[in-house]
């Protein structure tokens, strides 16, 4: 008798990866874990947006506006790499300066 | 059969949550990535079980591999251990 | 630490009204048009026609991203330190060259299926990627680090952009293809992007460029 309720919990899980990759976002100090937090937050949207409330498959347009942004997430996440790569080198520390004390 | 599914769904469900709550808990930089890769890993599975054929396809490559490949050169890179 | 309590309730309560919400309000979306009108986009699958036809300026712009994301990435300054790959292990290098038609032949077959099933250009493109970083990783690099495989990452938005400027040179509106050329246009788009996904995102996870 799954007929909503297990999609119904995909979505909620979707939202709670949302908001824990949000706190993540800001309360981390390594840069690292921002990055990881802004990709897994993606993700959480993405399962929200896809809940079909009769059970079936996901809408297709939800679906190709997730696609989409699987796509996107990824080279987002790869530009977000390279600047940490590089603020890494340059300061010599990967966290963002008012964030690291001492 | 059905409860079978539904479990399987619950349970699925419950590790996707657990994994990113726990990548996002800040306390290592491998633990992170390696448990983004069990997330990504388990986000295909989500969405084979929600019928996203398409999805699945592509977070199989992308959400796992790539990202991951990606994270573990920036892990490296910061460790200064590009050379072989 | 009030600020996180705050945070916290905050963040069941959003969850909360979610689950309220989602039981609660007949959602609608927007399916049944895509139905009604899946017979005129050229393809049977409803994703692909949402993607190439009927919102095919949404992945105009999403491959324009891919492309300034690249763009982006290889802006930034060449890293300092040089890169000498690892001596790749027993098992990459047994199994590379075995996987490599295998990848290439489930890239093709995704990029042709994508009409009728799950398939189309960006799980094709994401597969190239991954056989891509899997040849880095392997043995020598695949060398599309230069010239060559800037111009294929960027053929994907430019190929787009050319079939949308000619529908709309020839009087139909940008990107609302003939009647007669939908199947063929939206392959070719696809097939372009498919290499040009590949590559962008082979490069972007390499980290853009590097000193020798």
């Amino acid at each position: 008798m799954s007929g909503a309720e297990v999609p119904l919990a995909y979505a909620l899980v979707g939202m709670v990866v949302l908001v824990r990759a949000l706190y993540a976002l800001f309360v981390r100090p390594h840069l690292l874990h921002k990055l990881v937090a802004g990709n897994l937050a993606a993700s959480g949207v993405f399962l929200v947006i896809t809940y079909a409330p009769d059970g079936g498959p996901p809408d297709p347009v939800a679906q190709a506006l997730v696609l989409t942004g699987i796509v996107v997430s990824v080279a987002v996440t790869a530009y977000g790499a390279a600047l940490l790569a590089r603020l890494n080198e340059t300061s010599g520390k990967p966290y963002l300066e008012h964030d690291h004390e001492a | 059969m059905a409860a079978v599914s539904a479990a399987f769904d619950l349970v699925l469900a419950a590790l996707l949550a657990l994994t990113a709550w726990l990548a996002l808990d800040g306390r290592g930089l491998i633990r992170t990535v390696m448990l983004a890769l069990a997330f990504g890993l388990l986000l295909t599975l989500a969405w084979v079980r929600l019928g996203a054929a398409d999805l699945a396809l592509a977070e199989a490559v992308l959400g796992t591999g790539v990202t991951v490949v990606l994270l573990i050169e920036l892990l490296a890179r910061l460790r200064g251990k590009t050379r072989g | 630490m009030g600020a996180r309590a705050v945070l916290a309730v905050l963040a069941i309560a959003l969850t909360g009204w979610l689950a309220v919400h989602l039981t609660s309000t007949p959602v609608a979306g927007l399916g049944q048009q895509v139905d009604a009108h899946l017979h005129a986009s050229g393809v049977a699958s409803p994703i692909t026609a949402v993607l190439l036809n009927f919102r095919a300026l949404d992945t105009l712009y999403e491959v324009s991203v891919l492309a300034v994301a690249l763009i982006a990435t290889l802006s930034l300054e060449p890293t300092r330190q040089p890169r000498v790959p690892p001596s790749p292990g027993p098992l990459l290098v047994w199994l590379v060259p075995r996987l490599t038609p295998v990848m290439l032949l489930l890239a093709g077959y995704l990029w042709w299926a994508g009409s009728t099933r799950p398939g189309g250009a960006f799980q094709a493109g994401a597969t190239i990627a991954g056989l891509l970083l899997l040849l880095a990783l392997k043995g020598p690099d695949p060398g599309l680090q230069g010239r060559g495989g800037h111009a294929l990452a960027m053929a994907g938005p430019l190929w787009f952009l050319l079939v949308g400027s000619a529908t709309a040179l020839a009087g139909s509106a940008f990107l609302q293809y003939p009647d007669a050329w939908v199947k063929t246009l939206i392959l070719t788009v696809e097939g372009v992007l498919t290499a040009a996904i590949g590559v962008t995102l082979a490069l972007l996870a390499g980290g853009g460029r590097r000193q020798a």
